[in-house]
């Protein structure tokens, strides 16, 4: 089921007075019901899939903690880990490693697979897998109840794009019953009506311009091509923290807290201070269960330089199996090693500094987003070549990206989103006709106009 | 008795008891005040079997309006009004529709009758024209013809290039069925949900907003270029630009083939074409769906007179007319930029009438 969808405006509504009606027990069967009928609405066939990963990962929990010796927990975790990862590579990179192979040898000795990605997959392997290494860890115990277990994997409001849960961050809200309490109401209210118009009224017309010019970037201007990659920098910011906040939202209304996912990243000042702010729950993930076992900065300096390195590339194919998105993850990598050698790491003492280095950050990220866009590396570098050499070309969006994105920065360094929930938590009666007004218009735009997909549902 | 639910539940509902009858008082004011002052949005357009309100009504051979009678009448005029739905009057009574505004305008002119066979249909090109032309046209007798040209012909000459002619699609006529209890009172509520000005008013509004805000364009499929947009050599930077010339040199072609057929058939032939809205001015009233002006590269005007002075169609320029309305907005249909509202029937009508008949008199003498 998708967010923006009118079905999503008749279903939630329908799950959050059943739920205040049920007790504990009942609640936890109903999101997982509401759950799997939210993924169904995709497949019900690859809903299997999500079942099966989290009856695995249930047990194997289990019998992590059970085991008597480290190297009994380590080994059993180490299954746990590979049959994840075996099952994500399986349905990301089986034919993105096929087709490198090809190459390789020059020849197809065995045929390309009709390989569908299941919704979410990405997402919900990289919650099972940490719930099984924070067990491991001692960070949370392994839960006996299945139910528990599965509305954790399942729970509808991350379900499809993140934000990527952690076990200690959501069970505890699960198993507690949450008291019904007006504030969580207004305030889930107010931040699905901002995501909802994020993603309408921002990210999908700038889809429209970015999906032209890089269809055709060879007969694009370079002017058209900045344009359109700052188009894109709007897009891929209020599509995705659009999401993230109508999910926030939606489990809100519940009376259950997601941690937040997005914090202005387009005001960061330096890379490293950028995903600190960029996909929040994804690159806390990498760092905790990736670049601190890898060592972190514990193992000297050429050695910190290396994990930042393999995070961030493993970081990009997360996203998919592509040389631009290994190009995608070096870049990130080399930018994040190079701040840390020459010491940049926050906000910079004086405004023009700031400025600057505001200035060079946001390049930097919009370079990495013709990587990020781009069909493939070969597209990628026409983008660059054209941009770099201004070379003439058809454009026909005008500045209407920089507005845009200006807003977006505006809004970020006004703080409307906070002003916004909090003005939504304090004027209920101004929210509920607004709400009103918001769902009459969101209904219409949702029937046709408002490109139905969110741009992390591919991953 | 026991009360229903808690005393925040009862609270809830009764605020939206409160909520849902303010809004319905409000939507009964406003829907009296559009009723008073703004009739036209009491229209719907493309409804089946009405067209903008008025009843669709078919000859036997599925034409819009009156057919022309077997037997000629002493001093009468013959007239084949050619076209697709602009001529065929979508969203207009068919009385309003150009070829009746031109019969009544040529017969006032000239003193005598002129009658008009409106053959026009939606979606029809010119390779149909000519075809009907060809194999039914001599049936009706005619002296003259008059076409009004659209982008949308120009798009089909490209589009169905590959494709054999055929005649117009036009629907049957039906005997009307007795309708049940049930089917009439269907029909009521349907006539009176399209009839809403307040909807009308409320989907204009939301398109227009659409538009502006980008979340409606006017993009072009690479696949199916078709649509008024490709006439104006709309530019799109995944669209091959030399598409657009290719349709304009077929559209040429395929004009002279009906110039041929019509002297075939004898029948002096004038031709206009009906510019959309948005190519008259970028004004956002002449704009409502904010089409890029940037992006159009040609002027479908001048080049279908071009094209008819080439192939020997006396054309009449139709656009300073409908440009030099006042109330500009009211030339157009609402939300549409295509079809002409009653008011610009009229004014095409008119227009082509003096030259219709100028060209008789010039063939007379």
């Amino acid at each position: 089921m998708l967010f923006n969808s009118t079905l999503y405006l008749l279903f939630l509504p329908a799950v959050v007075v059943l739920y205040y009606q049920l007790g504990q027990r009942q609640r936890q069967a109903l999101l997982l019901l509401a759950s799997y009928a939210f993924y169904w609405v995709w497949s019900i066939k690859w809903s299997v899939l999500l079942g099966v990963s989290t009856v695995v990962d249930y047990f194997v929990a289990i019998a992590i903690e059970r085991a008597p010796t480290r190297w009994k927990k380590r080994a059993i975790l180490f299954i746990s880990i590979a049959a994840n990862l075996g099952l994500l590579g399986f349905f990301k990179y089986t034919n993105f490693l096929s087709n490198a192979a090809f190459d390789l040898v020059g020849a197809r000795p065995w045929p390309i697979l009709d390989i569908v990605l299941p919704m979410g997959i990405s997402f919900y392997t990289f919650m099972t897998m940490s719930y099984t290494i924070d067990v491991y860890r001692g960070h949370c115990r392994a839960r006996r109840s299945l139910l528990e277990m599965a509305v954790f994997v399942s729970y509808f409001p991350h379900l499809v794009a993140g934000p990527i849960l952690r076990a200690p961050d959501l069970l505890p809200q699960l198993e507690a019953k949450q008291p019904f309490n007006w504030a969580n109401i207004r305030i889930g209210v107010g931040l699905i009506l901002w995501g909802m118009t994020k993603k309408v009224f921002v990210a999908d017309p700038m889809a429209r311009i970015v999906q032209e010019v890089y269809g055709a970037p060879e007969a694009a201007s370079g002017f058209g091509l900045l344009m359109g990659t700052y188009a894109f920098a709007a897009q891929i910011y209020c599509d995705f923290s659009g999401y993230s906040d109508i999910a926030i939202g939606s489990s809100r209304l519940l009376g259950i807290k997601l941690p937040e996912n997005f914090r202005h990243p387009y005001l960061a000042t330096s890379i490293t201070d950028f995903w600190r702010r960029w996909h929040i729950s994804l690159s806390t993930w990498l760092r905790d269960y990736l670049y601190i076992p890898l060592g972190g900065n514990k193992k000297g300096v050429a050695r910190t330089y290396v994990n930042l390195l393999i995070t961030m590339i493993l970081g990009g194919l997360w996203h998919g199996p592509g040389w631009h998105w290994i190009v995608w993850g070096t870049l990130h990598g080399a930018v994040l090693a190079i701040e840390r050698a020459i010491g940049v790491r926050g906000r910079s003492a004086g405004a023009a500094s700031r400025l600057l280095t505001w200035f060079i950050t946001f390049h930097i990220v919009c370079a990495s987003w013709v990587l990020f866009r781009a069909q493939n590396l070969g597209q990628a570098v026409t983008v660059f070549k054209r941009i770099a050499a201004w070379s003439d070309g058809e454009y026909y969006s005008g500045w209407a990206p920089v507005t845009v994105l200006a807003l977006v920065l505006l809004s970020g360094r006004l703080g409307l989103r906070e002003r916004w929930v909090q003005m939504a938590d304090a004027h209920p009666v101004a929210l509920r006709w607004l709400s009103y007004a918001a769902v009459a218009v969101l209904v219409i735009t949702f029937a046709g106009a408002s490109n139905p997909e969110f741009i992390y549902f591919q991953f | 008795m026991k009360r229903f639910g808690t005393p925040n539940q009862r609270a809830v509902i009764r605020a939206l008891i409160r909520d849902a009858a303010i809004v319905g008082i409000c939507l009964v004011l406003l829907e009296g005040a559009m009723r008073a002052w703004a009739p036209r949005y009491g229209r719907s357009i493309y409804d089946h079997g009405l067209t903008g309100g008025y009843p669709i009504a078919l000859n036997a051979e599925g034409m819009r309006g009156a057919a022309l009678l077997s037997v000629r009448q002493p001093d009468e005029i013959r007239v084949l009004a050619l076209g697709d739905s602009v001529t065929y009057g979508t969203g207009v009574a068919v009385t309003d529709a150009w070829p009746a505004q031109l019969g009544a305008e040529a017969t006032s002119l000239r003193g005598a009758p002129v009658h008009v066979l409106n053959t026009g249909a939606p979606a029809t090109d010119l390779r149909q024209i000519t075809k009907w032309l060809r194999e039914s046209g001599v049936g009706s007798q005619a002296d003259a013809a008059a076409i009004v040209l659209t982008g949308n012909m120009v798009s089909l000459s490209w589009i169905r290039s590959d494709q054999a002619a055929s005649l117009p699609l036009r629907p049957r006529a039906r005997a009307s069925v007795p309708l049940s209890a049930t089917g009439k009172a269907r029909v009521t509520i349907k006539r009176a949900l399209l009839g809403l000005h307040s909807r009308v008013l409320f989907e204009s509004l939301m398109d227009r907003g659409l538009y502006r805000i980008g979340l409606h364009d006017h993009a072009v499929s690479p696949a199916e270029p078709y649509g008024v947009l490709l006439a104006h050599g709309w530019r799109q930077l995944t669209l091959d630009p030399s598409i657009a010339e290719e349709a304009w040199v077929r559209f040429e072609a395929d004009l002279a083939d009906l110039k041929a057929a019509a002297d075939d058939q004898s029948v002096a032939l004038v031709a206009s074409y009906s510019l959309p809205s948005f190519a008259l001015g970028g004004s956002v009233v002449r704009n409502p769906k904010a089409v890029p002006l940037l992006r159009l590269s040609i002027d479908p005007e001048d080049r279908a007179q071009r094209a008819c002075q080439r192939v020997g169609i006396p054309f009449v320029a139709a656009s300073h007319v409908l440009r030099s309305q006042p109330r500009d907005d009211e030339v157009y249909l609402l939300m549409d930029y295509t079809h002409l509202s009653p008011r610009g029937h009229a004014l095409l009508g008119r227009a082509l009438a003096r030259d219709l008949l100028a060209q008789l008199n010039e063939r007379t003498q």
